[in-house]
């Protein structure tokens, strides 16, 4: 009776190829390699067997954390004759992240599964998502500085702008065209030029708090996905009206472990391209776990631009007092941008005694930070996540900021 | 939507059709009432357990088949359905993990099933043959034999973990 048993694993030994014998090779692509959020990407992995053996091989490739499967099946099973190529294909989308292959995984073995040598085979590629972006109208915004160079902002001076600023006497080498011809003929002998309101680029920094302790998270949703939404809307906007800007992420992990992912001042598509990039890889990376991350401090003001204005998106802590005052002192203008992380989890599952007065301690704190914060010139905004931050940030950048000396 | 395997499961079945219906035709042969229920409690646990716990209905199975043998009843259809009992716990397994509609190419499919179908046809003829030699031996013999097969079985184990690098 044991010889059909006996004639079943000789075959399976017969049929798994020895270690020596197995030559792979892989090719991985996608069908894109940046895409925005949650944009639906297909990854093929093309796997040809290089050696004079037929074998099976089971290949699989794991999702990486932060990607969700939408098609196909992360592992197949495979027959690979010589020179001959399999496929493995899939769908994934992600909100975010920068996500980098080095290999693919193969068991190979005999067709029953009774023998199996696992495998890595190299089949690097490397994919950026980005984060959703909400494509916010301009905002007028008024800041206390602005930079030499021709831009939207509307200044206290007269120069070469649209809007009408007011009269001076004509200077010569001032152009006909700006004088003021009609006032001109009501006075015999004083000729004026018109002057128009000057408009500047400005610097902006954003500033985005990642830390590892300021993550919220309620159900499947992330308060700093939110953030970094509305960062890289707010970032979109500025560039998209010719203001110089910024990002500097505190905690964020990003490339490299402990430095904070950061990118340097700059106008434009590409500069958009670079803070997305930025924003794309924020709280993926390691390093978030040490005591330098863990700190709002962990941003190099000093590498703001001089007199920019910064805009701090963070859910804040009573200790990140020290920050702002440093902040101020280098005389930056500051808006900070405080979602409410208690509105974001939402109500409490079991309303019991020690939650609530948990929650009320918890909301009266924040409300004593914001207000010690405001106290320092700081231009506050309570943001409810629910709230489109549009209408919020307009109003409050539109109007010109008080300034006060610390 | 295409199911897991449709040849895996079609072979699944016709192996249980051929597991019961040749030990069922043994026992009654040999009157032995209490083996038929043995094989029709085997084959209700082949249905409704099969994929998850196959090598537990595998033993289940065999031990049915062998004490038909010890019982009297006809060994070559132990044997066939012994041999069916293989084949149906590979097809089990295949069937487990076989969660996803594309988990299997077809080739890969196709290459197990053909490979299934050569190794047991061979196993069971071998045994059939085997079944008609009448050979005596002697204890010592037999306890060399055994040595042998010890010795033969650790060689595999170290042959095998060799190939596996």
């Amino acid at each position: 009776m044991s010889l059909p048993f006996l004639a079943y694993l000789l075959a399976a030994l017969a049929l798994s190829p020895a270690h020596e014998d197995i030559s792979l090779s892989a090719r991985r692509s996608c069908s894109r390699s940046d895409a925005p959020g949650r944009t639906a990407i297909e990854v093929e992995l093309r796997l040809r067997n290089e050696g004079e053996r037929t074998i099976c091989a089971i290949v699989s490739d794991p999702l990486l954390p932060g990607m969700d499967l939408r098609s196909g099946s992360l592992s197949r099973a495979l027959v690979l004759r010589p020179g001959g190529e399999g496929e493995l294909r899939y769908g994934f989308e992600a909100a975010r992240g920068r996500f980098e292959w080095k290999r693919v995984d193969a068991a190979i073995g005999d067709p029953f599964g009774l023998t199996e040598i696992e495998l890595g085979v190299e089949a690097p590629a490397t994919i950026v998502v980005r984060p959703r972006l909400a494509k916010l109208r301009r905002v007028s915004i008024r800041p206390w500085m602005t930079l030499p160079a021709p831009g939207l902002v509307p200044t206290r001076a007269g120069g070469s702008g649209t809007d009408f600023f007011g009269l001076r006497e004509y200077r010569p080498g001032d152009p006909l065209k700006s004088l003021d011809w009609r006032r001109a003929a009501g006075r015999p002998g004083m000729l004026l030029t018109r002057e128009y309101v000057q408009e500047r680029t400005a610097d902006i920094a954003l500033i985005l708090d990642a830390r590892k302790q300021s993550e919220v998270l309620s159900g499947d949703r992330s308060l700093l996905e939110l953030e970094v939404e509305a960062a890289a809307s707010l970032a979109e906007m500025f560039l998209r009206q010719g203001q110089r800007l910024c990002l500097f992420v505190a905690g964020g992990g990003g490339t490299g472990g402990g430095g904070a992912p950061r990118a340097l001042p700059d106008y434009g598509t590409v500069q958009l391209r670079r803070v997305l990039d930025c924003l794309a890889a924020v709280g993926r990376g390691q390093g978030r776990d040490s005591a330098r991350a863990r700190r709002l401090d962990d941003v190099p003001v000093h590498h703001l631009p001089r007199g920019a204005l910064a805009i701090v998106i963070s859910p804040i802590e009573p200790d990140d007092l020290l920050f702002f005052r440093r902040l101020r002192a280098l005389a930056h203008q500051v808006l900070l941008i405080c979602p409410d992380a208690l509105d974001f989890a939402g109500p409490a599952g079991r309303e019991e005694w020690p939650e609530i007065q948990a929650r009320r301690a918890f909301a009266l704190e924040r409300r004593l930070t914001l207000g010690r914060i405001a106290q320092m010139s700081v231009s506050v905004l309570d943001w409810r996540p629910g709230q489109p931050i549009e209408s919020l940030v307009r109003a409050v950048l539109s109007r010109p900021m008080a300034v006060r000396r610390v | 939507m295409r199911r897991a395997s449709p040849a895996t499961a079609a072979a699944f079945f016709a192996s249980l059709a051929l597991f019961a219906s040749s030990l069922v035709l043994g026992y009654g042969i040999a009157s032995r009432w209490l083996g038929e229920a043995a094989v029709l409690g085997s084959t209700l646990g082949w249905i409704l357990a099969g994929r998850r716990r196959a090598s537990l209905c595998l033993s289940i199975s065999v031990v049915t088949a062998a004490a038909g043998i010890l019982l009297g009843a006809s060994a070559p259809l132990m044997i066939l359905g012994a041999t069916a009992s293989l084949g149906l716990w590979d097809l089990a397994r295949a069937r487990a993990g076989a969660k996803s509609p594309e988990r299997y190419s077809r080739a890969y499919e196709r290459l197990r099933l053909r490979s299934l179908a050569i190794a047991l046809a061979c196993g069971l003829v071998l045994a059939l043959i085997a079944l008609s030699a009448r050979v005596t031996i002697r204890f010592p013999l037999m306890a060399a034999m055994a040595i042998a097969v010890f010795v033969c079985l650790d060689l595999l184990r170290r042959f095998l973990s060799g190939r596996q690098g």
